[in-house]
């Protein structure tokens, strides 16, 4: 254990040299003001009482180990007996209580703790003293979300967010900030609606405006083939209660004058998907958000620290290795988007993901005039403007994979070549910077996120181009899964295991730019 | 207010024989040629040139040399143009850009201090507006109208036209300063064809804006024209790129520089000082004052003051009072004995003074200076400050270098130079030192850091309070660097000033460097896209389509006829006498060799081994994963010789995945694609037969020629390869020719034709005539995950082949585990046609399957379709449910026999 770590682990206090460090609990003052003696057991200083006759007694039990278990009813039913809600009962020393259907409490001895919650296994976590219960390895919007829902919904304590760089550093402060729900799955529509409904009153939630701006989002067709994908979009969307639908040139005009619908353009639009409630939100905002609310519940965020090893034993998470030490936990949870294939690797866990480069351009604020999002998958383009006044631009994924963060002259060239054929106005706007970010793009263009054959090693990848738009989702669902051990619902399809048992979820058809 | 000229001097940037007149803020201004915008307001008295981001303070000339955001300005219809950058011409009309109702008075600068509350500090948007929730679509509607610098023209559409050039050189040397010349001439006179870029008005860099620089200037210049120098002037780099492309803007063109070696003379560029009102207009840097003196003779005031930190000051205060100012005093943070230069030219030299806070309302009228205790006040009309510079290293970043920081020196110098480049000059640390900057001062006033997005040191205090501890997460928050400066202002002192809030040793580089992103200059997206080549193919008869009225659509690559006006009209020519397509654009390959049959046999799942010579057979393609990637015909037209053709967009893609697993496998075969070099024709309906015959003297009898033939006829007097084929389910000829001869096969078609009312068709009336035969089209109605399996094919599947072939494992698995989905047909059964793309509607109200195809057939007199289903509903008869976007469910029935001929009887005929 390094210093870093060392004021989460009693256990790793040590006797060194001069120096005799004590484990005291905060009463000790008013038990010796009351008359007790305090003496050393276990590295714990204790106090004790004369017994004296009486009707009530209070003790402070505070070096007795306490384990949270949460876990499925199943598991939760077998280590309580079957106990009744709300009973505890003593067996071999150690007392259990069940406090809900999912949830259970294990007092024992100090001296027990590490074997019992070994014995326990996944879901345990030792409240004494020690461990981070959950480490999340990723500092952005999906780590930071996670572990708010994590503290927020679930009360959990000692979880610990880990990041080799600042907080946001990666795919969180790098793209594009669109957030929107028409996808052409079911699963991707409820999912992606899911979070759209979370962004909307997440500034309120968060007391920090992430000024979220919905003012439409436009996916342009220029061949009668993708006009055909945005028409079973527009269907798919319509029947799981998603806010979209096709509209002609002529109603794209209106929502869009400054797009040029004529016959000139190389490519003429012929239409386009058009997604009311689609917006875009202040990137890094989000990620500060959520880091400053989950910092208030207790929620440890340490920068600059780089994950290096996950230990494992007996096919149980046990740790991480750190470039600043190692921290003891029972689950690890990776939102590391494009370096989740290096992190899994750490456990052993093969995911079926590439990693691409993606990247993104921004130009000198200009008084605001663009409202709506553009997108046009044939041009490989998108565009929207800020409230800064900045236009935000990007293009598709690059076809070869890497981790390299350079940028490329050729992506502006083309950019540029498409961008003011369709916008003409942009003619003597000015780029200011460009920039790259990692993508982890999975088979079926849909996340991978829940359990893995490693117990308590929980991943959160696959996002390809659509992480950001999904982080309050993935959040709570992450922390639904992490705090009751039941995968919900709305992200069952996106388990890892559906590349074993061949249940894919393709949003391939409508990849190509997706943002 | 100073005003007029200083007397002529050679090598000075006006030409005094020719004036100019333009406008600015609606007035007339005259300047002479060789001015800029901003030295010509200048010399006429224009001080305030224009109105901050965010609290709209007023802002003067700071830099006068393109870096820093003060004379960002609107010309002819451009916004955020730098006036200190651009050339006055002839009736060219310039503005300010951030202001409301005018540069004088702007209302806009009072917002900044009305706004209760937080006021407009760091990071207030965040912490505002937030409740109610409805009422931030109204405040959103106040920010974005505050927001942005100019105004783009929502009408502007392309004028001018804009070029791209391709450029290879030995040396292109970035910079054309002293170093940078040198660098050049050297590497011309070694025989280098050696090309120079220098963004300045004019060559020699600060030999330019010294007032003694001019000889060697000449000299240098005159050596780089004699050596063969390419000299592109002014022209700037817009970064430096993968493989050390190098682009570079000139005027309207563009070019892509391609150099064996990079010469980096970049220089360094002037740090402004952190205190109190240091945005004043009449606040300028060194450099800023020595180029309106000695570069545009104007002599910049009558007093002026200079705060310095390093030698920078001191040669502007000399600059300054060879030019006639009045030179008050120099303040110099660092501490030592008076300068003997400011001695003899009877100039105070206050060492070891800082600038507490400058004075003045809308213009500066002072400086005041403190060393300890001490406090002097300095009056001035004009006050100059110089922060030493930095190293302007941000190619060497971009080409992937690293820097290190000189503690002597107090900037960062290059430490890990890539292959291929040198660094040379004050970009390489060769220059004069300039101290640090003092980042406390006591002063309440607004000290601006970033002077592009108006950041103090008090926000930037307030970010680090908040939490943002670091200089990327303070950079974002504050957005400090992140303005149209780029951070050449700014990214200095916000280092400073966050190491001294942390705690840091900014000098051990605890604080770090932010990443120096391309392009380095903000570049226009004319410039960048210049004319748009974006290649379209066109096949042989393209223009022959045109004029008679085909509508010609994009269909991948190509342009083709979507149809020739009458659809329906075409559909029926067909099924009742003739219709002509052009297929041309089938991707087309030859594959020959002694392997040829074996090679076919691995990439296909059906067999292409056992073929007679003379037929052809339908094929389709599968990836490793059994989905469906092409489709087309495959003939064998020799022992070791097959023509196989592919879908028209997958051509390029199916050439590259056979040349690719023959790399694998190395058989003995050759794959060539003759797409471009072949035209192909469609000929089909009842009369193709009596049409086709009299021109060749092939027999095309169905005893000779039967259906799956493929032969090779002189036609009209042209070697062609015909297949006959039942592509849109009547019988027909697909005729392959050379494209050269394609525009006078297809006339003489047409004229063969015309006696049996022959129509060309386009490919909305082929889309009808194959889903009458459900034939699937992929691509349309399959996806990435199709296998053929479950679109309707199991039949092409040949699990029994000797080979293996691609994708086999993966449909045997497929196989074992069963179908889920089903590629169906269906009839509708209400009459309505279904838009495609709508879902089949599952017992649970869910999308259970979509609709890829769906027409109403004209002669079939029914809406019919192509969907995917689950198994379950896949039953012949099954009743489906399909979504209306326009109201309740279509009815459909399940069917699995084509809808037209079903027996295929007409095709064999």
């Amino acid at each position: 254990m390094s210093d870093v770590f060392a004021f989460l682990s009693p256990a790793a206090v040590r006797r060194d040299g001069d120096y005799e460090p004590l484990l005291r609990t905060p009463m000790e003052r008013s038990h010796i003001a009351a008359g007790a003696t305090v003496e050393e057991v276990d590295g714990w200083r204790v106090a004790s009482y004369d017994a004296r006759p009486g009707r009530a007694w209070i003790a402070d039990v505070s070096p007795i180990g306490k384990i949270d278990i949460r876990g499925t009813r199943q598991r939760i039913a077998e280590l309580t007996a079957n106990a009744e809600l709300g009973t505890a009962s003593l067996h071999d020393d150690v007392w259990t209580l069940r406090l809900t259907e999912t949830r259970a409490v294990v007092v024992c001895a100090n001296d027990r703790v590490a074997t019992l919650s070994e014995r326990i296994g996944y879901g345990a976590t030792d409240m004494t003293c020690a461990w981070a219960g959950v480490v999340i390895v990723g500092a952005g919007a999906h780590g930071m979300a996670t572990a708010y829902y994590l503290a927020k919904r679930h009360g959990l304590k000692r979880i610990a967010v880990l990041d080799k760089s600042y907080m946001g550093a990666g795919a969180s402060g790098r793209n594009t900030t669109i957030v929107r729900s028409n996808y052409l799955t079911p699963e991707g529509s409820r999912f992606y609606e899911a979070s759209v409904k979370l962004y909307e009153k997440l500034s309120q939630e968060l007391n920090f405006n992430m000024l979220f701006s919905q003012h439409g989002h436009l996916t342009l067709a220029h061949s009668d083939r993708s006009l055909n994908t945005m028409m079973e979009r527009a269907e798919v969307n319509r029947l799981v209660g998603v806010d979209s639908k096709v509209v002609t040139p002529d109603e794209v005009k209106e929502l869009c004058p400054q797009l040029d619908t004529s016959e000139h353009p190389t490519f003429p639009i012929l239409g386009a998907l058009y997604h009311p409630p689609g917006g875009v939100i202040r990137h890094d905002a989000v990620v500060w958000g959520y880091g400053k609310e989950a910092d208030r519940l207790g929620v440890e965020i340490h920068q600059y620290t780089e994950v290096t090893g996950i230990d494992v034993e007996n096919g149980r998470v046990t740790g991480v290795q750190t470039n600043r030490g190692r921290i003891a936990c029972g689950t690890v949870i990776s939102c590391v988007a494009g370096w989740s294939t290096l992190v899994c690797d750490m456990v052993d866990v093969p995911l079926p993901i590439t990693t691409h480069i993606l990247q993104a351009c921004v130009t000198e604020p200009v008084k605001p005039l663009l409202d709506k999002i553009i997108v046009s998958g044939t041009l490989h383009i998108y565009i929207s403007q800020s409230d800064r006044g900045e236009f935000v631009m990007g293009s598709e994924i690059e076809p070869y994979s890497g981790y390299s963060t350079k940028s490329t002259f050729r992506f502006i060239e083309d950019l540029a070549m498409h961008m003011i054929e369709l916008l003409p106005m942009l003619g003597h706007a000015k780029i200011l910077r460009q920039w790259t970010g990692l993508c982890d793009v999975s088979p079926d263009y849909s996340p991978i996120m829940g359990l893995t054959e490693v117990e308590g090693f929980v991943i959160d990848a696959g996002w390809g181009t659509y992480g950001f738009k999904a982080s309050p989702i993935v959040g709570y669902t992450l922390a639904d899964l992490v705090g009751t051990g039941t995968t919900p619902d709305l992200i069952h399809p996106f388990r890892l295991a559906r590349f074993y048992e061949d249940e894919l979820v393709s949003e391939r058809g409508a990849a190509a730019v997706s943002h | 207010m100073a005003s007029g000229r200083l007397v002529e001097r050679r090598g000075e940037a006006i030409n005094r024989n020719r004036t100019v007149t333009f406008s600015w803020e609606g007035e007339q201004y005259t300047g002479y040629e060789g001015d800029t915008i901003a030295s010509a307001l200048y010399a006429a008295g224009v001080r305030v040139f224009s109105r901050s981001f965010k609290y709209h303070r007023r802002r003067g000339l700071m830099c006068v040399a393109g870096q820093c955001p003060n004379c960002i300005c609107q010309v002819d219809g451009e916004p955020t143009k730098r006036a200190c950058m651009t050339p006055v011409a002839q009736g060219m009309e310039s503005s300010h850009l951030n202001a409301w109702p005018s540069l004088e008075r702007d209302l806009l600068h009072l917002v900044g201090q009305a706004t209760p509350g937080f006021g407009m500090q760091v990071g207030f948007y965040y912490k505002t507006f937030i409740r109610p929730r409805r009422l931030w679509p109204l405040y959103e509607k106040v920010l974005r109208n505050a927001a942005g610098l100019g105004k783009l023209d929502e009408d502007h559409r392309r004028t001018d036209r804009y070029e791209k050039v391709h450029r290879h050189v030995d040396t292109l040397v970035i910079g054309g300063g002293e170093a940078g010349l040198e660098a050049a001439v050297e590497a011309a006179q070694a025989g280098r064809h050696t090309a120079l870029v220098e963004e300045g008005l004019q060559l020699g860099g600060s030999l330019a804006w010294s007032h003694d620089g001019h000889p060697r200037r000449q000299e240098l210049a005159d050596a780089a024209r004699a050596a063969g120098v390419e000299l592109f002037q002014p022209a700037y780099a817009g970064g430096v790129y993968e493989g050390l492309l190098v682009p570079v803007f000139q005027g309207t063109t563009m070019y892509r520089f391609r150099a064996a070696e990079l010469v980096l003379a970049t220089g360094a560029i002037e740090q402004p000082l952190v205190f109190g009102n240091n945005d004043l207009p009449g606040i300028m840097l060194g450099g800023g004052a020595r180029r309106l003196a000695n570069q545009f003779r104007i002599r910049p005031a009558d007093e002026a003051a200079v705060v310095t930190s390093g030698e920078e000051g001191i040669l502007a205060a000399l600059d300054l009072a060879a030019a006639g100012v009045e030179v008050v005093a120099v303040a110099d943070t660092r501490e030592g004995p008076a300068d003997q230069r400011l001695e003899d030219a009877e100039i105070e030299h206050l060492t070891g003074f800082s600038p507490l806070e400058a004075k003045g309302r809308g213009a500066v009228s002072g400086v005041i200076v403190k060393r300890g205790g001490e406090k002097r006040t300095l009056a001035a009309d004009l006050v100059v400050m110089s922060g030493g510079s930095a190293g302007n290293t941000a190619f060497l970043s971009q080409a992937g270098g690293s820097l290190r920081f000189d503690r002597d020196q107090q900037r960062y110098v290059p430490d890990r130079v890539p292959d291929g480049i040198r660094v040379v000059g004050a970009a390489a640390g060769a220059a004069r030192a300039g101290g640090a900057v003092p980042s406390k001062s006591a002063s309440s006033c607004k000290q601006v850091v970033c002077f592009c997005e108006d950041v103090t040191t008090k926000d930037i205090s307030l970010s680090l309070e908040e939490g943002f501890r670091s200089l990327e997460l303070s950079k974002r928050y504050t957005t400090v660097t992140m303005g149209p400066c780029q951070g050449r202002m700014c990214h200095r002192n916000s280092g400073l000033v966050i190491a001294d809030g942390l705690g840091l040793d900014a000098d051990a580089q605890q604080v770090g460097v932010t990443t120096a992103r391309q392009p380095h200059n903000p570049t226009s997206f004319a410039h960048l896209a210049a004319r748009g080549y974006e290649p379209v193919k066109r096949t042989s008869t393209h223009h022959w389509h045109a004029e008679h009225g085909g509508r010609m659509l994009w269909a991948g690559d190509w342009k083709r006829p979507y149809d020739y006006g009458r659809a329906d009209g075409e559909v029926a020519a067909v099924h009742d006498s003739l219709g002509l397509i052009d297929v041309s654009t089938l991707g087309k390959l030859i594959v020959r060799g002694p392997d040829a049959a074996g090679f076919l046999e691995r990439i296909y799942p059906n067999r292409f081994g056992d073929m007679k010579l003379a037929r052809v057979r339908y094929g389709i393609v599968c990836g490793d994963d059994g989905a469906i990637l092409d489709d087309g015909t495959v003939a064998r037209v020799s022992e070791q010789e097959y023509y196989v053709t592919t879908t028209s967009s997958g051509a390029g893609a199916m050439e590259q995945w056979f040349k690719w697993w023959n790399a694998v496998w190395k058989m003995d075969v050759q794959i060539v694609n003759v797409t471009s070099a072949i035209a192909a024709f469609n000929l089909a309906g009842p009369s193709a037969r009596e049409a086709l015959q009299p021109l060749t003297g092939f027999d095309l009898s169905n005893e000779a020629f039967p259906y799956l033939g493929a032969g090779h006829a002189e036609i009209a007097g042209v070697p062609c390869l015909i297949l006959r084929i039942g592509f849109v389910g009547e019988l027909g000829y697909e005729i392959h020719l050379p494209t050269a001869a394609g525009e006078y096969l297809w006339e003489m078609l047409m004229a063969a034709g015309a006696d049996h009312g022959v129509q060309p068709f386009g490919l909305e009336p082929q889309r009808v005539l194959r889903l009458e035969k459900m034939h699937v089209i992929v691509g349309q109605d399959t996806n990435a995950e199709s296998t053929p399996l479950e679109a309707a094919m199991p039949w092409i599947v040949k699990l029994d082949k000797d080979s293996d072939w691609i994708g086999r494992y993966h449909i045997e698995y497929m196989k074992r585990r069963g179908d889920r989905n089903m590629l169906v047909g269906f009839v509708c059964q209400n009459g309505s046609t279904p838009v495609e793309g709508s879902q089949v509607i599952g017992d649970d109200g869910d999308p259970c399957g979509r609709i890829t195809s769906s027409r109403f057939s004209e002669r079939l007199g029914q809406s019919i379709g192509i969907a995917w289903v689950p198994v379950a509903k896949s039953e012949e008869g099954t009743r489906i449910a399909i979504s209306d976007p326009g109201g309740e469910p279509i009815p459909a029935s399940v069917t699995h026999r084509a809808f037209y001929d079903p027996d295929g009887e007409r095709l064999r005929s």
